[in-house]
C-alpha cells in the first residue's frame, strides 16, 4: 500500500510526511508501545464493517496517535475490496486512501496510520500477504500494529480481537530476505516469535460513557447465550483448520527433502565431472599438454534454488495458533460442562 | 400525528427510525473533535428506508459554518465522501442528516430543506443533545414537512418520530465491552477473556434467580399477592431446564469429557512437534 504523491495532493503528502518523521523521531527513543488503546467507536466500526461484509474476509486501516508507551487507535476506515489485481485497481485505492485522510483531517480526526485491521476465520490470518503488509507499514512507523477481529467467534458471545506486531528479530530478518538465501539465519527465530502480542485496552470519552449510560437503562445486558452448551461444530471446523494447516506444513517440508535430494544428486554428479576433468587433466599434463579450465562444467550446472524458509515458519506459526484455540475452546467447554453437572445434581 | 395531511408526501410517512451505535458513537466523537468555537456539528446519515422504516447504519461529517443568517457547507468535501461511501457500502443511501444540539433553528430549516430535501426524498434529521440540556444525551429524530404549495414553498415542519436504537448480536458483545469503561478510574478496560464473561453470566443468572426465588417466598407467605402471568412464566423458565435420567447425563457427561480430553492431549502433542521442529531448525541452520 505505497502512497504515491499526487501533484495536488504534494502540500498534503508532505504534511503526511512530517507527522511520520515526527512519530519515527519518537520511535527513535527506546520506548516501545506496551499495549494499545482502542477507542470504543474504532471497535464498533470494526464490528460493524467485518458483520457487514460477511462472509468475505475485509480489512480497513486504522488512524491514532502515539503517546509515550501506548498507541492510541483513535478512528478508521474500511478500504474498498479490490475487483482486480492490476496496477489501475492499486492507484484507485491508493486515491481512496489519500482522499479520505484528507477529508477524515478537515474534521480533525487523527491522520497518522498506525495500522490495519483484518477479519479473521477461526485464527486462520497468518500468510505472507499480511506479513508482507504490516512489513511495510512498521518500517514505516515502529509502532503499528495490526488487529485481527474474528466475526464468528464475536458471536460467541465476547468479542475477539487482538493486536499483533512483527518482532524485531523477524523484521531484520525479513529486510535481508534472509529466508530465501542458501542458509536460512534463523538466529534462534522460532514460529513463535513471528509475532507479538500487545495487550488491548478499551477507553471511551465522557460523552461516549453518557450515551453508554443511557443503553444500559434500556437494553438489558443479558448475554446468556455465552452460556450455551459447547457446540461442537466450531471445534470441529477449528479442527479442520488445523489438518489443512499441517498438510501444507507437510507439502512444504516435502518441498524442502525434494530440494536437498536434487542438491545432493547436483552435489554428486558435479564433483563427478570435475574428478574426471581432473583425471584428464593430470593425463595431458603428463602428455605435456595444455590443461583444459573447469570453468565450462561449473557454468553448465546450475545449482538448484532453495526454497524459501519463511513459508514453513508461517504453516508452523499458524498451526500453532489453532492448537492455542483448540486448548481455549477445550478449557471453556471443560468449565461449562462442570457448570452443566451442577445444575443437573 | 398522521391525522393532517401535512405531514405526508409522496413516499409516504416515516414511522420509525432505527439507529445503529456506531453512528451515535460517530457523531459523538466528530462532536468532541469539533474546532473551537463552534457550537455544533452536522453531518450525513446513511442507511436504508424500508417500510416507513429508516435503518441508519453509518454517518460522516459535513464541516460547515454558522453564518447570521445562512449556513456554509463544504459540498466538495461531502461529494467527495459519499463517494468514498459508496465504494464500501453501494447499498447505503443518503437517508437525512445530524446534528448536535436539542433545539431545530432556523439554521436547521435551510439545510434540510436547501441541502437534503435534494438528496433524498424525505430525509430525517437526528439530534443528539450534547450539551446534555435534559440531564441525559437525548437522540430524536424528526421528518420534515414541507409546507407550501409546490410552486410556492414555504419553510418545513418537524414531526417527532420514534426513535430507537438497533444493536446486532456482535454489537451488543461490543457495547457490553465498552459498559465497562464506565467504572474504571482511567475510562479504560482490559480486553474480556471468554471465561471472564462466562462468569458474569452466570454470576448474572444466579442473581436473576435469587430474585425469582424471593418473590416466589413472598408470595407463598402471602405477602405479595400472585400474579397468574407472572407465575406460568415463571414454570416457563422451571421446566426449560432438560430433566435426564442420572445415569443418562453421566454418560453424556463424560463422553463430552473425554472428546475434549482427547483434542486437547492432541493438541498438545501438535504443539511439542512443532517445538522440536523449531530447535532442530535452529540446530541445523
Amino acid at each position: 500500500m505505497s502512497r504515491r504523491a499526487n501533484k495536488k495532493e504534494e502540500q498534503y503528502q508532505q504534511q503526511l510526511a512530517a507527522a511520520a518523521a515526527a512519530a519515527a523521531a519518537a520511535a527513535a527513543t527506546p520506548n516501545k508501545i506496551t499495549h494499545v488503546q482502542l477507542d470504543g467507536l474504532v471497535v464498533l466500526k470494526i464490528i460493524k464493517h467485518c458483520r457487514e461484509s460477511l462472509p468475505d474476509l475485509v480489512n480497513g486501516q486504522l488512524l491514532g496517535l502515539v503517546q509515550d508507551s501506548r498507541l492510541e487507535v483513535t478512528n478508521s476506515f474500511a478500504t474498498p475490496a479490490s475487483r482486480s489485481n492490476d496496477g489501475e485497481a492499486d492507484q484507485e485505492a491508493d486515491q481512496y486512501q489519500t482522499d479520505m485522510l484528507r477529508l477524515l483531517r478537515a474534521i480533525n480526526v487523527d491522520y497518522l496510520l498506525v495500522g490495519f485491521y483484518q477479519s479473521t476465520y477461526l485464527g486462520s490470518f497468518l500468510n505472507t500477504t499480511l506479513i508482507e503488509t504490516m512489513f511495510d507499514y512498521q518500517r514505516e512507523i515502529e509502532e503499528a500494529v495490526v488487529l485481527i477481529y474474528d466475526p464468528l467467534r464475536t458471536t460467541q458471545g465476547s468479542i475477539s480481537l487482538k493486536a499483533y506486531r512483527l518482532t524485531q528479530a523477524f523484521m531484520d530478518l525479513f529486510k535481508d530476505q534472509g529466508f530465501s538465501a542458501d542458509s536460512p539465519k534463523l538466529n534462534g527465530l522460532t514460529h513463535e516469535t513471528i509475532l507479538e502480542e500487545v495487550p488491548i485496552q478499551i477507553y471511551n470519552t465522557h460523552l461516549a460513557n453518557a450515551l453508554l449510560l443511557e443503553w444500559e437503562s434500556t437494553h438489558a445486558d443479558d448475554m446468556f447465550e455465552r452460556a450455551d452448551m459447547p457446540t461442537t461444530t466450531l471445534l470441529e471446523k477449528n479442527l479442520d483448520l488445523l489438518i489443512d494447516a499441517i498438510d501444507d506444513l507437510n507439502a512444504e517440508q516435502n518441498k524442502f527433502s525434494a530440494y536437498q535430494r536434487t542438491l545432493s544428486r547436483y552435489q554428486q554428479s558435479l564433483s563427478m565431472q570435475l574428478q574426471k576433468r581432473r583425471q584428464e587433466n593430470e593425463a595431458r599434463i603428463a602428455a605435456g599438454e595444455q590443461p583444459v579450465s573447469e570453468a565450462d562444467i561449473l557454468s553448465a550446472n546450475r545449482a538448484p534454488v532453495p526454497p524459501s524458509h519463511l513459508d514453513t515458519l508461517l504453516y508452523t506459526n499458524q498451526i500453532g495458533q489453532y492448537c492455542k484455540q483448540v486448548n481455549q475452546f477445550a478449557s471453556a467447554a471443560f468449565s461449562k460442562l462442570y457448570v452443566a453437572e451442577r445444575l443437573q445434581k | 400525528m398522521a391525522d393532517g395531511p401535512i405531514f405526508l408526501n409522496e413516499r409516504g410517512l416515516s414511522l420509525e427510525v432505527r439507529v445503529q451505535p456506531v453512528v451515535l458513537l460517530t457523531i459523538i466523537d466528530h462532536f468532541t473533535r469539533r474546532n473551537e468555537n463552534q457550537k455544533r456539528v452536522i453531518g450525513t446519515l446513511l442507511g436504508s428506508v424500508h417500510d416507513g422504516i429508516v435503518e441508519v447504519s453509518n454517518c460522516f461529517a459535513l464541516p460547515h459554518m454558522d453564518a447570521a443568517a445562512d449556513v456554509h457547507l463544504d459540498l466538495a468535501h461531502h461529494k467527495l465522501m459519499l463517494r468514498l461511501h459508496k465504494r464500501i457500502a453501494p447499498r447505503e443511501q443518503v437517508v437525512g442528516w445530524y446534528t448536535t444540539g436539542d433545539e431545530i433553528t432556523s439554521h436547521s430549516v435551510t439545510v434540510h430543506t436547501q441541502f437534503y430535501s435534494d438528496l433524498t426524498a424525505s430525509p430525517i434529521l437526528l439530534t443528539v443533545d450534547t450539551a446534555m440540556r435534559g440531564g441525559k444525551l437525548g437522540v430524536q429524530a424528526f421528518t420534515g414537512a414541507p409546507l407550501g404549495t409546490s410552486d410556492r414553498p414555504g419553510g418545513v415542519v418537524f414531526a417527532p418520530v420514534k426513535c430507537e436504537v438497533k444493536m446486532f448480536e456482535a454489537d451488543r458483545v461490543g457495547i457490553n465491552l465498552l459498559q465497562r469503561t464506565r467504572a474504571a478510574p482511567n475510562r479504560a478496560t482490559p480486553l474480556l477473556t471468554e471465561l471472564d464473561t462466562l462468569e458474569a453470566s452466570i454470576i448474572k443468572l444466579q442473581s436473576h434467580l435469587a430474585t425469582a426465588v424471593a418473590h416466589v417466598e413472598k408470595v407463598l407467605a402471602g405477602k405479595v399477592p400472585s400474579d397468574a402471568e407472572l407465575g406460568r412464566m415463571l414454570s416457563d423458565a422451571a421446566s426449560s431446564v432438560p430433566k435426564f435420567e442420572a445415569a443418562q447425563f453421566e454418560k453424556l457427561f463424560n463422553s463430552n469429557l473425554q472428546d475434549l480430553l482427547m483434542v486437547m492431549y492432541l493438541s498438545s502433542l501438535t504443539r511439542t512437534q512443532l517445538s522440536i521442529a523449531d530447535r532442530l531448525n535452529s540446530a541445523v541452520f
